[in-house]
């Protein structure tokens, strides 16, 4: 990567308990994000994307779940295993927006409650002023009006608006955006991202971003993450990917979307593994893996340096790259 | 046209359906819509949330009653009653549209106890063929609907969909909320189906890429109504309903073009919303939003005009 950065996770790895015996989840792996930057996370659902980010956040119960590595914000060690000192991060140098806006608001609260939440006495009042300037910049039209609004009133797009303005209150360094615009329409989907690369450019927000939508991250980050079955699979920078992917579930996913063509899609056979199940050791991908031979089931294979900041975890990277 | 034409098979003709809010004030959910489908041919309709493409499945399908207007079932205003074999749909979300205490080959028999006359051996073949049909396999049929996974339980819909032997399939958003792999598999059936069934298809989405995959021609709607339809979707291009055209560009994300930001409807103030409502009962349904509009678009609703063949559009400046 060419920038600082912002944010290093290394080994990071997460698992789920069951019974008495841990399943993991998320396979350790390393994950850089540039200051200043879009970084994209792409995968099919199950994958491990959102746990990934919640793990950012130190959002997991330590009960039920497992959080192996470390996470290192601007070169200090998150405390992602004490929920208690995570405050000074959360929120404050990184935050979080969800899929779902309607289902992230309390729907007993009015859009204002939300924003005062916690605070008392003369602090309300500012606290009002900076909501509606924040929701102003989000270009939420007649914001005062909104602060009085219930969640349900309001429309997808204006909620996704209020939950970004809602989450950069406490001028975060980094916001993790979690699927910000699968549940919306395609027209304010792009209206969404439009203010979060705004967001970027005027602000110097940083973004991870998270998504199944290859045209969403495509268009947004500058650096990309393959994820499949709980493993990064590729990695490199938005432009080789998309030009020279080289793992076979990378060109399959790619090749999967009906650009505007009548074309037969190739697609890929079968699903992804389910969290816990025996893939017997190899490589996760090999039995949809047009590629695979015997020895894709023995062992996993390992993310691999196929360029100069393009990485790939294939054996068979070299020989059958040109495929 | 271009294309050789086909038997109508269903033809829509300028329903409307209103429902009553709780302000007792009306919803256009569809507004004069009007349309005809020929036999073999996939019409596909396209739009945002809330534009009442759902309904208009819904009034198809029968489930609904449109308030005006008729609906005509190979040439003859349709009997639900008795085109119900014939004329089946697929839902968006799999796993409400199934009893989830079924296993798959009792989803897939009843269709079959309903509408054929089969005894149970035939039956259990029947439903053992539908499932390969779909790409399942027949140790399928003992499975009850948790153990497939969102795509596998979509191709049961499918398949229960086809077991009447329908000539007409409605297709409700059947892919919005897979993954894109899957979405790829699940196109590439319903593609395949279509041609080795010669089936007749109605599919809603909102997703442009997907139906012009499937699609043969394409209708577009706004608020209700229908403002743009063209009989061959590959001259998609050609489409310039300024709706259409901002859903065409939705594809394409612009970060330097400051507009895009800014066309939410907003909260409306009072004298704004009553001028609106004006103009939704009156006026171009998408006048608020377009950036051409002008004082006779509030006022004067276009209507459906044929521009060139095979090219009809709602629009004062079309």
């Amino acid at each position: 990567m060419t920038g600082e950065n912002l944010l290093v996770a290394e080994g990071l790895s997460v698992s789920m308990r069951e019974g008495e015996t841990w399943i993991p989840v998320v396979y350790p792996g390393d994950m850089a994000i540039e200051r200043g930057g879009c970084t994209g996370i792409i995968g099919e659902s199950g994958c491990g994307k959102s746990m990934l980010c919640k793990t950012l956040l130190g959002l997991h119960d330590p009960g039920k779940w497992q959080v192996r590595g470390q996470v290192f914000f601007d070169g200090e060690r998150v405390p992602i295993e004490a929920d208690d000192r995570m405050d000074a991060f959360r929120g404050r140098r990184m935050s979080m927006i969800l899929q779902d806006p309607l289902s992230a608001f309390d729907p007993r609260m009015t859009i204002g409650a939300h924003f005062l939440e916690g605070c008392k006495g003369k602090q309300k009042a500012l606290r009002r002023r900076e909501a509606v300037e924040w929701l102003g910049r989000m270009y939420m039209p007649e914001p005062e009006a909104v602060m009085k609004r219930y969640p349900f009133e309001l429309s997808g797009g204006m909620l996704q608006r209020a939950m970004i303005a809602l989450s950069l209150m406490g001028e975060p360094e980094l916001l993790i955006a979690d699927e910000p615009t699968t549940a919306l329409d395609s027209t304010v989907q792009r209206e969404i991202l439009w203010l979060l690369a705004r967001l970027r450019e005027e602000r110097g927000l940083s973004l991870l971003l998270v998504s199944h939508d290859l045209k969403v991250i495509s268009r947004m980050a500058d650096w990309i993450y393959v994820m499949y079955a709980g493993r990064i699979v590729e990695q490199g920078p938005v432009n080789v990917l998309l030009e020279n992917p080289i793992h076979p579930y990378t060109k399959g996913l790619f090749r999967s979307r009906p650009a505007y063509s009548k074309e037969r899609l190739t697609v890929m056979a079968g699903r992804p593994p389910r969290i816990g199940e025996d893939t017997g050791g190899g490589c996760p991908f090999a039995p949809r893996c047009p590629q695979a031979d015997a020895a894709c089931g023995e062992g996993d294979s390992k993310l691999e340096r196929a360029d100069e900041d393009h990485f790939v975890r294939c054996r068979h990277w070299k020989g059958k790259a040109g495929l | 046209m271009r294309e050789a034409q086909g038997n109508t098979l269903l033809e829509v003709k300028n329903i409307s359906k209103t429902y009553q809010s709780r302000k007792r004030q009306p919803v256009y959910a569809l507004r004069e819509v009007g349309f005809s489908l020929q036999e073999g041919r996939c019409l596909g309709v396209v739009g945002e949330s809330g534009c009442g493409k759902s309904t208009l499945c819904r009034v198809i399908a029968g489930i609904e009653k449109p308030d005006v207007g008729e609906i005509l079932y190979q040439g003859e205003p349709a009997d639900h009653r008795k085109i119900r074999s014939s004329l089946q749909m697929v839902f968006q979300n799999s796993m409400d549209a199934v009893n989830i205490h079924l296993k798959a080959g009792k989803i897939l028999a009843e269709p079959l106890e309903n509408f054929t006359s089969l005894n149970r051996n035939q039956r259990e073949q029947e439903v053992e063929r539908l499932l390969e049909l779909v790409g399942l396999s027949a140790e399928d049929k003992a499975k009850y609907p948790r153990q497939f996974s969102g795509g596998q339980l979509q191709r049961i819909c499918i398949a229960r969909a086809l077991a009447a032997e329908p000539k007409l399939l409605l297709l409700d958003e059947p892919l919005s909320s897979l993954d894109v792999s899957v979405q790829a598999q699940l196109l590439n059936l319903l593609s395949d189906l279509k041609k080795e069934l010669h089936l007749t298809c109605l599919l809603v989405s909102h997703d442009l890429e997907a139906v012009y995959y499937l699609a043969d021609k394409l209708l577009v709607m706004y608020g209700g109504a229908a403002v743009e339809e063209i009989e061959d979707i590959r001259d998609i291009c050609a489409l310039t309903h300024p709706y259409t055209r901002r859903l065409l560009e939705a594809g394409e994300l612009e970060t330097e073009s400051g507009e895009a930001g800014q066309k939410d409807e907003g909260i409306l103030t009072e004298e704004k919303r009553e001028y609106l409502a004006a103009s939704f009962r009156e006026g171009c349904v998408y006048a608020g939003h377009c950036p051409r509009a002008e004082r006779k678009c509030f006022l004067e609703r276009p209507g459906l005009v044929e521009r060139e063949a095979g090219h009809r559009i709602a629009c004062h400046f079309g």
